[in-house]
């Protein structure tokens, strides 16, 4: 009977005859059964199973050796997504300086050239281009452009660079001209007239 | 490769000694860019007394010189060299 009580809570193949043990002969291996009298086995039962702690031991160790590998795995994961958190890092800090230098571009009107001397014979369109640190006002067309920290005065001194720009061209003989100054003075020389010219 | 934080001094160092830029003193900051006797392109210099250029007035500067940005770098960080400027001016069919 104590035999089958003790054996419930082991393993066959680790119970062995604990009478002939303490003969000194070499225990009996009997599978299912352990012939042992009921006080060694009560003491047996007080303390924790040496099955128990093999048992115990071989599940932490494949355990030991699943973590292992499982941590190896999770390390080479980790590298992966911190080189794609580089790489993605140095995407949006590009972007940002492609943001950064692109600004805000508009249209505005200009309706007149502010100069007593010359005037615009039709209201144009320029271009405005809006920056953190400053504001630029251009006409694409003859390349003029104005950079202030205000729209305003952007305007005021793109108005100021067309007429620089007129009377230079003007001013200069046609074969001194390359290509695109030559395609500037026609263009201007159509927006721009003298004030009180017939 | 973008254009922010162009130092004023270097560019205008790469203007005056590589393209041969002359500005004139006085409210008109721009000088034309001669060659074979003709003007090819007008080029506006950054304002004096900022360190750093603007980053709209650094790309207008670029169009102004019919630079490419990776150029325009190049231009102000040494590589390109004035004979180089050159050559690519007449590579444009600007002349």
């Amino acid at each position: 009977m104590a035999a089958e009580r003790f054996r419930l809570g082991y393993r066959e193949d680790f119970l062995f005859d604990m009478r002939a043990a303490k003969r000194g002969s070499f225990p009996e291996v009997t599978p299912g059964y352990v012939h042992a009298p009921w006080h060694d086995l009560a003491s047996m039962e007080r303390h924790e199973p040496l099955t128990q702690q093999i048992l115990e031991a071989a599940i932490l160790g494949a355990g030991l050796t699943d973590l292992l590998s499982l941590m190896e795995s999770l390390e080479g994961a980790i590298g992966s997504a911190m080189k794609q958190m580089t790489a993605l890092s140095k995407r949006v800090e590009a972007l940002e300086e492609r943001l950064a230098e692109q600004g805000v571009v508009r249209s505005a009107m200009l309706c007149d050239l502010g100069h007593e001397e010359y005037s615009l014979r039709w209201p144009i369109a320029v271009v405005i281009e809006e920056y953190d640190e400053e504001t630029v006002a251009r006409l694409p067309e003859v390349e003029a452009f104005a950079s202030a920290a205000t729209e305003a005065e952007a305007l005021a001194l793109l108005k100021e660079d067309m007429i620089d720009l007129y009377e230079d061209l003007t001013s200069t003989p046609e074969d001194q001209l390359g290509t695109l100054p030559r395609q500037w003075r026609a263009v201007l020389s159509r927006l721009i007239e003298k004030n009180g010219a017939a | 490769m973008g254009l922010l934080n162009v130092n004023s001094g270097d560019l205008t160092r790469a203007l005056e000694q590589k393209v041969g830029l002359s500005f004139r003193t006085g409210r008109e900051r721009s000088a034309w860019y001669v060659l074979d006797g003709k003007r090819v392109t007008r080029v506006t210099a950054p304002k004096k007394h900022k360190k750093t250029v603007g980053t709209g007035l650094a790309d207008q500067i670029r169009k102004n010189l019919k630079l490419t940005k990776p150029e325009f770098r190049d231009l102000i960080n040494c590589p390109i060299s004035g004979s180089d400027y050159e050559r690519i001016i007449r590579d444009k069919g600007l002349v």
